[in-house]
């Protein structure tokens, strides 16, 4: 095995730190330092160098709240992090918001007025008991009985309304001012036992009457004026029981 | 053996390495103020890519390199006076007074900011934290003869600087 010489041991001694040569290097560099002197010394002095350059290198005084100030940085950095999910969340949720309101807003339908002619002019010409009580039939599926005696010339409105709660068909006959309507009430919706006409108030009075035929309903009439008679049809007119009070008797429905 | 997973928190890093990481970037930056900064910076970091730590053992370098990289966005535009010329930075010189001089640590920062930033960081790491020229190598993703080569003429310029005959004298205040 050739011999070291001094040139590439004074390489190696610069970077001769434990661990950082091949084992045969190592030991080629021992035997050198062990037989010259001169590399034994100068590997000594650079040792010496660097143990004191290191221990100048490790006198740093760390800031005694440098710890405290690097949390409370991260603590920061965890807080916006939050918040910027927050908004973004909010964010998506107002674009989803808006996405669906001007879906909605879009998605309007221009009233068709010549539509509206044309129904009321088919309500208008349903002028007769029995085109009412088909027209309830096909719009709602409910069978009605309409009453026979009233002029359906002047019917200007029918269809299901509100009666205390309760949908109901109701038809409302006007003329000169005057307006009568017709609630058609079903025993599976109320109690129709003893119900009587009473004169109201305001100007309006209420008749009840059965209908023929049909123990099950009773018609309940609010009109204006100081009778029935001007919504009638004389020629089909038939007396009125509004004297008396109208039973429904369970066992007959 | 290692840390157990619970553990693996940012304040755990934080607990184990701030004092080292502020050594490091003290050295990297000649300036209190700008050190506590990139050390606080660094750990902001390492808390946004902890994910990314998956060998717990090797925490220490992966901070480091973080800090590095931090301090090198901050310095890309700078332009970095008073630093020497990488010609000029001489083979280690043989005049080393005898005994050896107390070290000023005044005069090691300015020593160390006299040096490029790629001449600085493996002295920095090879006096500070002992790294091996490996992790010195891996840390700069150099290759180990840079890393030697780079070595060499940085504790060249430290000990002229710091160590020499010449410079002691010149130091205590004596006209040569």
């Amino acid at each position: 095995m050739q011999a070291m010489k001094c040139d590439t041991a004074r390489v190696l001694i610069e970077f001769s730190r434990p661990g950082e040569l091949e084992s045969g290097e190592a030991g080629l560099l021992d035997a050198h330092l062990a037989a010259c002197a001169h590399c034994r010394n100068f590997a000594d002095q650079q040792r010496r160098m660097d143990t004191h350059v290191r221990e100048a290198f490790r006198k740093v005084a760390v800031p005694p709240q440098l710890r405290r100030e690097i949390f409370s940085r991260l603590g920061r950095q965890r807080r916006r992090a939050r918040t910027r999910l927050l908004i973004g969340v909010a964010a998506c949720l107002l674009a989803l918001l808006t996405a669906w309101g001007l879906s909605i807003y879009l998605g309007r339908s221009k009233p068709d007025l010549s539509r509206l002619v044309h129904d009321r002019y088919v309500e208008k010409t349903a002028s007769s008991a029995e085109k009412v009580e088909n027209w309830f039939a096909i719009r709602y599926g409910r069978t009605i009985t309409a009453p026979r005696d009233f002029d359906y010339n002047l019917l200007v409105h029918r269809d299901l309304a509100d009666f205390q709660g309760k949908q109901v068909p109701m038809l409302l006959f006007v003329r000169a001012g005057e307006e009568a309507r017709v609630y058609v009430l079903s025993r599976n919706q109320f109690d129709l036992a003893d119900l009587h006409s009473t004169s109201g108030s305001l100007g309006y009075k209420v008749e009840v009457r059965r209908v023929p035929d049909n123990l099950r309903c009773v018609y309940v009439i609010l009109y204006s004026g100081s009778s029935l008679k001007p919504f009638l049809d004389e020629r089909k007119h038939i007396p009125s029981s509004d004297s008396a009070a109208v039973s429904v008797s369970p066992s007959t429905g | 053996m290692g840390v157990p997973q619970s553990l693996r928190t940012v304040e755990k890093l934080v607990d184990d390495y701030y004092a080292l990481l502020y050594g490091f970037a003290f050295h990297l930056t000649g300036s209190p103020s700008e050190a506590e900064d990139l050390t606080q910076e660094a750990f902001c970091r390492a808390q946004l890519k902890l994910g990314q730590l998956r060998d717990w053992n090797r925490a220490k370098p992966w901070l480091f390199s973080i800090l590095r990289n931090a301090y090198l966005h901050h310095i890309r535009d700078e332009k970095r006076l008073h630093q020497v010329s990488l010609d000029n930075l001489s083979e280690p010189s043989e005049s080393i007074a005898e005994p050896l001089p107390e070290i000023d640590p005044e005069q090691l920062r300015q020593a160390l900011q006299e040096l490029p930033e790629a001449y600085r960081t493996p002295v920095i790491l090879y006096y500070f934290e002992d790294f091996s020229y490996r992790d010195i190598a891996e840390e700069m993703n150099v290759p180990m003869g840079t890393v030697m080569s780079r070595l060499a003429r940085a504790k060249g310029h430290l000990r002229q600087r710091l160590l020499s005959g010449r410079n002691v004298r010149q130091n205590a205040g004596d006209e040569v």
